[in-house]
């Protein structure tokens, strides 16, 4: 049983993670490839660590360095606790390789066991930024000995566990039941949104008790107070700070203990439900006799109904749904909730906006401020850079039928351009609501960001073109393990260079200048874009058959 | 008609996947692309149809070129690739009603329901293609493949998955297709079709086209008792 379990865990491994970044490459330009991925890394790694530096400096000065080792196991559980909502959900149910698995004889839990440790490999993988480096930083500052860094690798491999397995949990009681429907593709978005919500309630809850303003005055209790209010939902978390903090042994032995506890309890509960859902989900079922009429037959133009399929295909399939625009549909309410959970809450926050909007007078500051929050807002919609990838082996029609290949990337890229404004329409009617917006500022972003969204778009399918992940074994894969996506979100933030150079250096210029200045920088580029499109999609094509 | 004219292939440097390939299609003919699994019959396919390019050499569809005119080259053929797995998240009729605006098809309701009710799939229409079975997925696709009525078709192993009665439906519109003067293009393991259905069959191995002919030309070249499946065997292993 423990060596099929290994052995499968090799396997999905292997497909999910490893290959996915080995077949990375543009061709000759591979090592380029390569050279971007460890640049990558060593920059977040760069980054963790000069966080980690500067905080644990400044707690030590307060003696309250301990406090640290509770915000790096908050972050690790609750990193664990949102992924797991989205990737659970792709890897044990949505995932082609189901069709695979299930004929061969394999019990449930020995699926599940071999796909909930894909999930804790991903984990281990934003472990390296968030748990290892910031805390071999404290170890270093506090002149920890060899025993801390043993407890906190043991820590770091167990602490994952609970968040996992509980999301995965949670996620085969909803899939057991949400299968049953008829509409099985709309009822699995909605399981995926339902178990998103409980674990944002969880959090919300957890968070809101730690925001009393008498026990939480400043930020080093807070985060010690949100880590505490934490405990009663994740006993690990208080176990692993205290094996950390105080490098007691019993604590440790608890943490495992409970961590394997769960893992048991999900393979009892697994073999239960497993298959339930899993088999809800491959099978057709009986079809809809519902005759075809002339409404079926409208003929419209090639554009609309090109547009139209994108759509239809990107929302109908609940891993691309749950993956590339369901992020950036609650982005805005997790920077609502965020920011009302900051020190003096929402009320402080909407005094502090209306009286910078009072003192901008002309506008340029609340101009740049929006189109940067713009910018930012798109950072989670990854539809064009997914674009060609989503379409698997259906890609090669776009070879074979006789519409331009740039007028079909330009088809494919509008659903980008209109859902990136989807978020920012949340979050401007939130804004709106609680400050008064100055509307020439306010119209002024929206045009330049409509700008900045079509550059954006054409960019994400020129890379997306560029290195297709169209042969994929599991859909998954095709935001998950796309490095890509990488590059897209290196696009957004040199974009957000023109606005942050308006806020620092161009306050003083009346706003139609800096409007001027945004908007031929963001036209050239997009325009740029389209030009390379136009020109180029002959080499654009050739790495789709 | 479709020309091949001296076409080579290559995914890896130094190895050839297709190699100087040379083919004519006439109209009113059925051909037969024959050749063991990596022989080279899909990537020349794929060449035909504008998805891969070739390294050398070029290839006409009633006369224009598939890399020079690619959009008249589309216009007049009709494509069904090896697997039927296009687009699942459509219904059906969303997908047919695609490619009729693609097309631009006149009288799109007639012409779908009549295909349709010959691949019995009519009543399932509505469903999405994900839910359907490979064999009712293909019907789909050759459907679709059909309704521009193209003069030239081109159908990688489009048998594949076929209950008997539409397999026999298609073979027999084939044979009507060429009748009328069109080209039918079309890959296949199963040699007793091609036996029975092809005007002339050609069969590639390692890329090189090995022989090009009819069944009969066959037999007397290579193996003059035998069924195509020993002429099959004869010509391939002695690659």
């Amino acid at each position: 049983m423990l060596k099929r379990i290994l052995s499968l865990t090799k396997v999905l491994i292997k497909t999910y993670i490893i290959n996915a970044f080995s077949k990375q490459g543009f061709g000759k330009k591979k090592i380029s490839t390569i050279l971007l991925m460890i640049f990558a890394y060593g920059y977040l790694s760069a980054i963790a660590g000069i966080f980690s530096y500067g905080t644990i400096n400044t707690l030590m000065n307060f003696n309250q360095q301990t406090a640290f080792i509770s915000l790096i196991c908050l972050i690790n559980i609750a990193s664990g606790l949102f992924n797991t909502v989205f990737t659970s959900a792709n890897i044990l149910y949505f995932s082609k390789d189901n069709e695979h698995l299930l004929p061969l004889p394999f019990q449930p839990f020995e699926i599940v066991a071999g796909k909930i440790n894909t999930l804790l490999a991903y984990s281990y993988f934003s472990e390296m930024f968030f748990g290892l480096i910031p805390l071999i930083v404290y170890g270093y500052l506090t002149k920890a000995s060899i025993v801390f860094y043993v407890f906190m690798i043991l820590v770091l491999l167990i602490i994952p566990v609970v968040p996992v397995v509980l999301m995965a949990l949670v996620m085969m009681v909803v899939m057991s039941f949400v299968n049953l429907s008829k509409h099985k593709g709309l009822f699995q978005t909605l399981g995926v949104l339902m178990v998103l919500v409980v674990s944002m309630y969880i959090s919300m809850n957890a968070s809101q008790s730690s925001s009393d303003p008498e026990q939480l005055l400043a930020l080093i209790t807070q985060i010690d107070g949100l880590a505490k209010s934490m405990y009663s939902f994740f006993p690990t978390l208080k176990f692993a700070s205290e094996a950390l903090i105080n490098l007691s042994i019993v604590s440790l032995l608890l943490l495992v203990l409970i961590s394997v506890v769960v893992y048991v309890v999900m393979i009892v509960v697994s073999n239960r439900l497993y298959f339930k859902g899993v088999l809800g989900n491959s099978t057709t079922g009986s079809y809809s006799r519902k005759k075809v009429d002339k409404k079926d037959f409208v003929k419209v133009s090639v554009a609309f109904n090109y547009v139209l399929k994108e759509f239809k295909c990107l929302i109908r399939k609940p891993v691309y749904f749950t993956q590339c625009v369901l992020p950036s549909l609650i982005l805005p309410i997790i920077m609502t909730f965020t920011f009302s959970q900051g020190v003096g809450g929402i009320s402080q926050l909407v005094a502090d906006s209306s009286r910078i909007t009072s003192l901008d007078a002309g506008g340029q500051i609340t101009f740049s401020v929006l189109l940067l929050i713009c910018i930012f807002m798109s950072l989670y919609t990854y539809v064009s850079i997914t674009a060609v990838s989503r379409d698997g082996n259906s890609a090669i029609f776009m070879k074979y039928i006789p519409i331009a290949f740039y007028q079909q990337l330009v088809y494919k890229c509008v659903p980008d351009m209109l859902l990136t404004f989807v978020p920012n329409g949340m979050l401007f009617v939130i804004v709106a609501i609680l400050i008064k917006l100055p509307v020439l500022p306010t119209a002024f972003a929206i045009i330049i960001f409509a700008i900045f969204a079509i550059g954006r778009s054409f960019f994400g399918i020129i890379i997306d073109c560029k290195n297709p992940k169209h042969n994929f074994t599991s859909e998954y894969q095709v935001v998950k393990s796309n490095f890509s996506i990488f590059y897209d979100i290196v696009y957004n933030f040199i974009l957000m260079v023109p606005s942050v150079l308006s806020l620092i250096f161009l306050s003083d210029l009346p706003l139609m200048v800096v409007v001027s200045l945004n908007l031929l920088v963001h036209s050239a580029i997009s325009y740029g874009l389209y030009y390379y499109i136009r020109k180029k999609d002959f080499e654009l094509a050739q790495k789709i058959y | 008609m479709i020309e091949i004219k001296n076409v080579s292939k290559s995914y890896t440097k130094g190895k050839k996947s297709v190699d100087s390939l040379n083919l004519t299609i006439n109209n009113g003919e059925i051909f037969g692309f024959l050749g063991p699994n990596g022989a080279g019959k899909t990537t020349t396919i794929k060449m035909i149809t504008g998805i891969l390019d070739a390294d050398e050499g070029e290839i006409l569809i009633d006369g224009y070129d598939i890399v020079k005119q690619p959009m008249e080259a589309k216009r007049i053929f009709g494509f069904v690739p090896d697997s039927p797995d296009i687009f699942l998240s459509l219904k059906a009729i969303e997908y047919l009603n695609f490619i009729c605006d693609i097309y631009d098809i006149e009288d799109r309701e007639n012409k779908v329901i009549e295909l349709a009710k010959k691949f019995e799939i009519y009543d399932v229409l509505n469903n999405k293609l994900e839910s359907f079975s490979h064999g009712m997925r293909q019907k789909v696709v050759i459907i679709g493949a059909l309704l521009h009525n193209p003069n030239n078709w081109i159908l990688d192993e489009p048998m594949t998955g076929l209950d008997p009665k539409s397999s026999f439906d298609l073979k027999e519109m084939m044979r009507e297709h060429a009748d009328e003067g069109k080209t039918v293009f079309f890959s296949t393991h199963v040699l007793e079709v091609a036996e029975k259905m092809c005007d002339r069959i050609g069969i590639i191995s390692k890329g090189k086209l090995l022989f090009v002919g009819t069944v009969e030309e066959a037999r007397e070249q290579f193996a003059k008792e035998g069924s195509l499946e020993k002429v099959f065997l004869e010509i391939t292993e002695n690659a």
